[in-house]
């Protein structure tokens, strides 16, 4: 599904990075899709178009789930950002309203989402996190439906 | 050149990431100037009131380029799947989009509130309609969009 668009001076070492982003993303879009199934959700992978100062232009996998009238999307945001390597955000469509962010560190996908009987914080960013799950995301998942509904 | 819906909605969204970035340096630099201004002193132009009219005025900015997004991508549409030039007027164009893709009244409505605020901001009107959140702006302009075509 991911495909690349290297720039002409592209090395091996950009190609690296990117063949590594892409992996970890397509990696997580895999895990978030069999979960959602298990979950209900009906999902489809869509391509993203993305640009990198780095590792120039590609294509990235985004996913979009539907449960009844109520649709989301996984959509890839950044390969790198302070602290991590690789941000993903889950919004709520049609309307692009965030709902949890994914940020990878240290190996694992956590989620950022205000999670009931935390307290609330200016931004889902700054909000509690809790490493990515079957369970985590059910919990998102659920609360997500139930606010569209 | 083919045109994707979710492309011209990430873009919508991207802007108002944009903003949140933006907002977050312009406050920032707000309160080390505040607290040291001569940390302008290498940048002669810049005074902290500068600092501070861009920080107050930068909502507003960022409802203009959002609308911006969402028009150029509208306009885009209309000249593709009616194959001619859209209307002049941006109050036409939503209305004439709106009517050839059954979108719901109340749809349509909610983007005419962002783009008369967006019209009070460009013409600095003395009063300025009620406040509308960069989010609320992007929610609604992003839904009206979502019934546009899949592509173009």
């Amino acid at each position: 599904m991911a495909t690349v668009d290297p720039p002409k001076a592209a090395n091996a070492d950009l190609e690296k990075l990117r063949n590594e982003w892409l992996g970890r993303l397509t990696e997580l879009v895999d895990r978030v899709e069999g979960w959602a199934r298990e979950l209900d959700w009906s999902t489809r992978r869509i391509e993203k178009k993305m640009q990198d100062s780095q590792i120039g232009h590609y294509k990235a996998p985004a996913l979009v789930l539907q449960n009844e009238t109520c649709r989301g999307l996984l959509d890839p945001i950044a390969r790198s950002a302070p602290g991590a390597e690789g941000v993903v955000d889950l919004y709520l469509m049609p309307a692009y309203d965030d709902i949890a962010s994914l940020y990878f560190c240290d190996g694992a996908w956590q989620l950022h989402y205000m999670f009931a009987g935390t307290s609330s914080v200016a931004t889902i960013r700054t909000g509690d996190s809790q490493p990515l799950s079957k369970e985590t995301l059910r919990a998102v998942l659920e609360e997500m439906r139930a606010n569209a509904a | 050149m083919p045109h994707e819906l979710f492309e011209w909605q990430e873009r919508i969204k991207a802007v108002e990431r944009e903003h949140s970035a933006t907002r977050l340096a312009t406050e920032r630099l707000l309160a080390e100037v505040e607290r040291d201004p001569t940390i302008l002193a290498l940048e002669s132009t810049i005074r902290v009131r500068d600092v501070r009219f861009a920080s107050e005025r930068l909502d507003g900015t960022y409802i203009i380029r959002l609308f911006a997004e969402f028009e150029t991508g509208l306009r885009l549409c209309w000249n593709v799947i009616r194959g001619r030039d859209p209307p002049n007027r941006t109050r036409d164009l939503l209305d004439g989009v709106a009517a050839s893709r059954r979108i719901p009244h109340d749809v349509l409505s909610q983007s005419h509130v962002v783009r008369e605020y967006r019209n009070a901001l460009i013409h600095e009107r003395d009063e300025l309609p009620a406040k509308i959140a960069i989010s609320d702006a992007r929610g609604r302009l992003c839904r009206f969009f979502s019934f546009l075509p899949p592509d173009w």
